[in-house]
């Protein structure tokens, strides 16, 4: 699972984590957009949200269930065919570093319709070709109601792609997230 | 223009027959992208286009490299890392009456200067020689000129504070119309020149190897191998410095190697 965010996402963040239903393990790879060069304190943040280990991963790290990742400033995050992460530190794309369409892409390229994105409030357009690319490969796309969303602009411009599955509010994407949960442990 | 694993691996084989460059090994992703993003900077619509081009026109290529290897870099990168290497790294290096620096993968020399100034201000840069190596020849004669926008300054001063510099950033550059040149002083114990991670071998004996974000656009055999190199061409007790994404906990070498600090990636041969 993937989750991208930007303005006001943090606190949605928080929320899903503190909410996660019970026996959650799908690997879930969050990118907030976060100010470079500032101390990097989200990750102690999520921390106190959770009771699932939050890991920044190095580069070639392989994915496991049952953790958290989270993108680090300043590196576009991706995920390689074996399930690794990797990492680059080329211009900014959609003006972030990290991109969520650029973690959003690979993970899309690796996963196919085995993913599901939830893209959330934020203040620019990052993500939308992200959420675009995840449902052509077959995986699942949530946006934000962007209505209820701090920030519209993110959650709409993917919305205007035309391919997103569902558009849900805060409290709406935990029930999804439960479902989704059910249907992963059922088909194992 | 998207273009598959598949035909990736059949342009890395032909730009290795043709050119004599290595790509195969570099991470996919990373360099899928940049492929991409360079086949629409020059308006190509198919692979066969690319391929083409490619293999009959040499300045393109040339303009290849320097897209696909990511040349992004900025002075005091990083800062807590020079801050680190102050702290940790040079009161050893103090020891030794004469020391050999290996900036490997330098690209345009930001982090080279950045390290020439630490040296400087401890003291050290007299008796330090620094080798500064890239696979772009073209990269390398900017990092050789010093010559840097003026509009980069502004944060390159903050970053210069922040990784503890003692003086005046603007100590070190002249400024001119909208260039910055970095005083020669600065480069007058530095050698550039190219070296090729990838196919070549040791060259020296240094007592510090810095490789900041170059090894994560290599797969992890690709990592292995230069790995090993870095280890071969490591003084007892050298140290090597990666970037903070980097680490050694893959290697087999890490047995060779103490941990000198865990969040800057800063390690010691220990053998």
């Amino acid at each position: 699972m993937v989750i991208g965010g930007s303005n006001g996402s943090m606190e949605v963040v928080e929320y899903l984590l503190n909410n996660l239903p019970s026996g959650f393990e799908i690997p879930i790879v969050i990118v907030l957009h976060r100010l470079r060069n500032v101390k990097n304190l989200l990750k102690q943040v999520l921390e106190h949200h959770t009771r699932h280990a939050i890991k920044e991963p190095l580069d070639k790290e392989s994915i496991q269930p049952g953790y958290i990742y989270l993108a680090v400033p300043n590196y576009h995050l991706m995920i390689e065919k074996d399930k690794t992460f990797s990492y680059s530190y080329s211009e900014p794309v959609n003006y972030s570093r990290p991109s969520i369409s650029v973690l959003f892409e690979t993970a899309a390229d690796v996963y196919g319709e085995h993913l599901a994105a939830i893209l959330l409030t934020g203040a620019n357009a990052d993500g939308a070709s992200g959420i675009e690319r995840i449902k052509d490969k077959g995986g699942f796309t949530i946006a934000q109601d962007p209505k209820t969303a701090k920030s519209a602009y993110m959650p709409q411009a993917a919305i205007n792609t035309g391919k997103t599955d569902c558009i849900l509010t805060v409290t709406e994407i935990i029930a999804t997230l439960k479902k989704i949960n059910n249907d992963t442990i059922n088909a194992d | 223009m998207e273009i598959s694993e598949e035909e990736k691996d059949e342009l890395t084989g032909l730009i290795k027959l043709r050119y004599g460059y290595d790509f195969s090994n570099y991470a996919n992703a990373s360099i899928l992208r940049r492929i991409d993003r360079f086949t629409k900077l020059n308006k190509m619509q198919s692979f066969f286009e690319l391929k083409n081009e490619l293999m009959n026109d040499e300045a393109l290529f040339s303009s290849f490299i320097l897209e696909v290897t990511v040349n992004v870099t900025e002075m005091f990168r990083d800062p807590e890392f020079f801050v680190c290497l102050k702290k940790k790294v040079f009161p050893k290096l103090q020891t030794y009456p004469h020391r050999k620096i290996w900036h490997a993968g330098c690209s345009t020399g930001e982090e080279v200067y950045s390290t020439a100034v630490m040296l400087t201000e401890s003291g050290l840069y007299n008796n330090t020689r620094i080798y500064a190596t890239d696979i772009n020849h073209k990269v390398l004669k900017q990092a050789r000129d010093g010559v840097f926008p003026a509009r980069a300054m502004k944060e390159y001063t903050t970053n210069y504070i922040r990784a503890g510099g003692e003086k005046s950033f603007s100590d070190y550059y002249s400024a001119q119309y909208d260039e910055a040149i970095m005083k020669s002083t600065l480069k007058k114990n530095v050698v550039f020149s190219m070296h090729n991670l990838v196919s070549d071998s040791s060259f020296n004996e240094f007592n510090l190897i810095i490789c900041r974000n170059v090894m994560i656009y290599f797969n992890k055999e690709l990592q292995e191998r230069v790995l090993g190199l870095f280890y071969e061409s490591l003084a007892p007790l050298g140290f090597l410095a990666l970037g903070n994404r980097e680490s050694l906990l893959f290697s087999e070498y890490r047995k060779y190697f103490e941990e000198v600090d865990k969040v800057n990636k800063i390690y010691r041969r220990i053998d």
